[in-house]
């Protein structure tokens, strides 16, 4: 041990201690918000508050089906009573049993004269009076006369019915036994509301499980089977099917990788060793985001742990140089001029993700940063401090390595790689339009049977896409409500001429104060009513007295309160009308839901003509598809910064113009021809597709680097061969193993990671030039 | 919808059918009738159409309201009621669509979501298509009477239907039926009179 590694040792600890310390107390979040970018503009708030708080995503679609169609309503019943007794769990759940609906019925008769539109002051005179109960007599005298009767004596003028219909002018699902039924009559349907948001992956999964228990309990028959779709259900079940994958892919990985190492070590030390870096690493990367930001995002752990995934490959560069007999210190020497470069190059890189405006590229940058800069301090200054500190023997060279000869001798053969180049280049040119996937939704690994099932259970049960929406903002919760108003009738012209199929608007559940005080205005004094209906009624067969309530009922409203959001509450109104009606800071926004929407651009025209102020059509899928072009963009932007950092820095470790062209041309080819490849196999690029190359970038250079390195004698030369064909197996392995899993995020990590490493050191080798150091 | 002559050839089949029996048999009369003997009977009816006069007693009113206007029934799920007077409103029921048409515009409704609509529509016509399964499903079913004179009581099954309607039942004469009595819970009650077929 050498007498300056006391005091790099004590570091080491003490930077293990501290990072220990901080991630002991690490918050570690999921919430989308944090990967805005810091200047977002209200509409990506608005997108994300959706994404995040929304009823949408809250929602959990569930079907029984396999069994008798009176089973299957029986079992509806028992699975929503057991996951309405959760109250804590779910915040509503619905079956299309009318026993649910009388709650409803008693609110909207309870507040009538505020909620109905058709009060006004001409309504209630004899002649509008006369009407209605001639129209109330002859409803009396169908067949639906039996079901609306007991409602007539308070409520003449059918105001429920009014509010009903403007509520929901459809039909609904389909019924079978009293309960929703998919429209062919196989799958009883059920929607389930989470109290918990949608990104709350825990209280996710327990609602999950609960709908699971409720079904198991239902006695159904074996054969009957649970489908559940739903944000927080996709969420949980890609959560799981990533975790199994991961760990079962990691676990092939690390055993594949175990025995390469093992087979050119022939030493556990040394394969024990080669954590080290990478650990401290990553320990020391996530203690700085945690420091420097306050919490760490599951996405920049995620994205973090990839990137740093190089420094894994330090220390395999160090023990495959070593020779039997000498200490690690001395291979150090020999080595580190070139790891040197290998480590700064990728925290140079790093260094531009720092000044992203977007909160996830940053922390991704601090973590890259600090992370490689330690896996290169604990390489260059821990290893040699630690025992053995003697290479015993030289590493074992079982693997064939005349393969990478045999490419030098291509050398001549390069221009072929232009021509690829050139070709590839024009491929991309001609695709790019479909080169990029900006669907967020394609982000969250779901798989689309599932996504195939959700839009049928949407559609059955005719509940809302949730692509297209308005926007209303306002200063206050009443001036929202008053654009909410004015915005109706235009909404309801695009209805007539067919633009979309409906909508929903938070002024139908709680019309502002102005709209109530108005209609309050508008209702007769009970003597003014009183002889208004004593007139109406002469002629009518209507029993004496029978309108009594109508009189008591429309003067309690007259003097009532107005109604507010908690007058709603126990009714399913009241979720909705919070999910309509959402507070942005200090102001406030109402959304509004498009049912099938027909022509976006014909909408979005007539919304930005004809609709008053404050009001905006919103696509979310493009504003999600923006989002995500914003994120490319600003990291296509810093990776070119990064680049310029790497060149200026490898032209003053290299000092070589022609040798920093060999380094940073084959890294650079290689990506070409692997996004070419992608995108000719018909993948799309995504953000996990993108940081991946960066990861390619940085193992990239290091095999340049390395393979450009001056050397010795033949056996040096023989070494860094071993090196890169060690470096390269290792990481074609581990990443090639993901390449298989069925994870979407997985497999697009591992494909391009393991073809970037492989062309990567193939390109090197073609366009490299080795040369015996003078 | 068939034109007079060829209902007056269905009629005079349809007798001639059930006549030819009786002469195989003189005791006609004595003979034990049952539901599935009368839904034989009607379902050999292919189409009908005939001018109805309803009385309706409710409650809420002071005196009875009196609807007429025709029901026709064309095998084997269409139903129409169309009602003349004291109003004019158009009600085909065309196998799970019932279409309202009245002053006010037209409603269409999915009669298998609403139970007790479906329990007044289905009562009339599952007995005239004469298919004793949708019967015996929806409303346990009472039988008394004679071939030339029946009378079929109908009381709903399903809970939804059974809160608002006591029995619907059907009275008739061979295979014609000459009234439906709706009897609802709280006592109110519509008889119709089916006065004969529109010529």
């Amino acid at each position: 041990m050498t007498l300056h590694a006391r005091p790099a040792l004590l570091l080491w600890i003490l930077l293990l201690f501290v990072s220990g310390g901080i991630l002991a107390n690490m918050t570690m979040t999921t919430d989308l918000t944090a990967l805005l970018p810091r200047f977002a503009d209200h509409r990506q708030e608005l997108l994300v508050s959706q994404l995040r708080d929304g009823v949408a995503a809250r929602l959990i679609l569930i079907g029984l089906s396999g069994a008798e169609t009176e089973a299957l309503a029986q079992a509806s019943r028992t699975v929503a009573r057991k996951l309405r007794d959760d109250t804590e769990m779910f915040a509503s759940v619905h079956n299309g049993d009318p026993a649910d609906f009388t709650v409803v019925q008693d609110v909207l008769m309870r507040h009538r004269y505020l909620m109905s539109s058709a009060v006004t002051p001409e309504h209630f005179t004899p002649a509008a009076l006369r009407e209605a109960l001639e129209r109330q007599l002859q409803l009396l005298t169908s067949p639906a006369g039996a079901l609306t009767k007991a409602a007539l004596p308070a409520d003449p003028t059918g105001e429920v019915a009014h509010i009903l219909s403007a509520l929901a002018p459809g039909e609904g699902p389909s019924m079978r036994h009293g309960v929703w039924f998919s429209s062919d009559g196989t799958r009883a349907l059920l929607v389930a509301e989470t109290s918990a948001p949608g990104f709350a992956m825990d209280e996710q999964e327990a609602a999950v499980k609960a709908v699971r228990t409720a079904f198991a309990s239902s006695g159904l028959p074996e054969s009957a089977g649970l489908v559940m779709t739903g944000p927080g259900v996709f969420a949980v079940e890609s959560r799981a099917t990533i975790q199994r994958d991961a760990w079962r892919l990691s676990l092939i990985a690390v055993a594949i990788v175990t025995v390469i190492l093992f087979s050119v070590y022939r030493s556990v030390t040394p394969l024990l060793l080669s954590l080290l870096p990478v650990l401290t690493g990553l320990l020391a990367g996530v203690a700085a985001v945690q420091t420097w930001f306050g919490f760490v995002h599951g996405i920049t752990l995620g994205f973090g742990a990839t990137l740093i995934g190089e420094a894994v490959d330090y220390p395999a560069y160090v023990f495959t140089q070593a020779v039997a007999g000498e200490r690690l210190q001395q291979t150090l020497s020999r080595v580190w001029p070139t790891l040197k470069l290998a480590v700064l190059t990728t925290v140079f890189g790093a260094l531009s993700l720092l000044g992203s405006s977007i909160t996830g590229l940053s922390q991704l940058g601090v973590l890259a940063f600090v992370g490689v800069l330690v896996a290169g301090f604990v390489t260059r200054w821990i290893l040699p401090a630690l025992p053995p500190g003697v290479i015993r023997s030289t590493p074992h060279q079982v693997l064939p390595l005349t393969w990478l000869p045999a490419l030098l001798s291509l050398h001549r053969a390069r221009w072929i790689m232009w021509v690829a180049a050139a070709l590839a280049l024009t491929i991309l040119t001609l695709r790019h339009e479909v080169l990029w996937d900006n669907d967020l939704a394609n982000l969250s690994p779901i798989a689309s049977p599932s996504k195939a099932l959700d839009e049928q259970l949407r559609k059955d049960l005719g509940a809302p896409d949730v692509r297209y929406v308005v926007t209303i903002e306002g200063a206050s919760k009443e001036e929202v409500l008053q654009r909410s108003e004015a915005a109706e009738s235009l909404l309801r012209r695009m209805v007539d001429d067919g633009l979309l199929a409906g909508f929903e608007l938070p002024s139908l559940y709680l019309p502002s104060d102005r709209t109530q005080q108005s209609r309050q205005a508008a209702l007769p004094s009970s003597d003014v009513l009183a002889a208004s209906l004593a007139q109406t009624v002469k002629g009518l067969p209507f029993r004496e007295g029978l309108f009594q309530p109508f009189l008591h009922d429309v003067e309690a409203a007259r003097m009532s309160q107005l109604m507010d959001i908690v007058n709603l509450q126990q009714t399913p109104f009241f979720l909705k009308v919070r999910s309509l009606l959402v507070r942005t800071g200090d102001a406030w926004a109402g959304l509004v839901p498009l049912r099938n929407v027909t022509n976006a651009s014909a909408l979005a025209d007539r919304i930005t003509r004809e609709a008053g102020p404050g009001l905006t059509f919103l696509d979310l899928k493009s504003e999600a598809g923006r989002l995500v072009n914003g994120y490319r963009h600003e990291s296509f932007r810093l990776t070119a910064i990064g680049l310029v950092a790497m060149t200026v820095l490898l032209w003053w470790g290299l000092r070589d113009a022609a040798l920093v062209g060999r380094v940073l041309v084959p890294p650079l080819l290689a990506i070409l021809f692997v996004v070419t490849f992608l995108t000719l196999v018909g993948e799309r690029l995504s953000l996990f597709h993108l940081v991946s190359l960066l990861l390619v970038l940085g193992i990239g250079l290091n095999y340049a680097l390395f393979f450009n390195r001056p050397f010795v004698d033949d056996e040096e030369q023989r070494r860094t061969w071993l090196s890169l064909t060690v470096c390269m197996l290792a990481t074609l392995s581990a990443f090639g193993a993901l390449a298989f899993s069925r994870t979407p995020v997985l497999h697009a990590i591992g494909l391009t990671v393991a073809l970037g490493a492989a062309g990567s050191l193939l390109m090197a080798a073609i366009l490299g030039r080795q040369q015996v150091s003078r | 919808m068939s034109s007079p002559s060829t209902l007056a050839h269905l009629v005079l089949l349809c007798s001639l059918l059930t006549w030819l029996p009786a002469a195989a048999d003189p005791g006609i009369d004595a003979a034990p009738f049952d539901v599935p003997g009368l839904m034989e009977l009607l379902a050999q009816v292919a189409s009908r159409k005939d001018h109805f006069t309803e009385t309706k007693t409710l409650a809420m009113l002071t005196q009875p309201v009196v609807l007429k206007g025709t029901l026709a029934y064309v095998r084997p799920d269409r139903v129409e009621k169309h009602v003349t007077s004291p109003y004019a409103e158009d009600l085909v029921v065309q196998g799970d669509r019932l279409t309202l048409t009245s002053a006010k515009g037209t409603k269409q409704i999915a009669v298998e979501n609403h139970p007790l609509i479906r329990s007044f529509i289905e009562a009339i016509r599952a007995s005239l298509a004469g298919e004793l399964a949708v019967l015996r499903r929806l409303y346990h079913i009472k039988f008394q009477g004679t071939r030339r004179q029946w009378e079929l009581t109908l009381r709903p099954l399903e809970a939804q239907a059974a809160e608002y309607l006591t029995s619907i039942t059907l009275r008739g004469e061979g295979d014609r039926l000459t009234a439906v009595d709706i009897r609802e819970t709280g006592g109110d009650r519509s008889v119709m009179e089916i006065d004969g077929p529109v010529s």
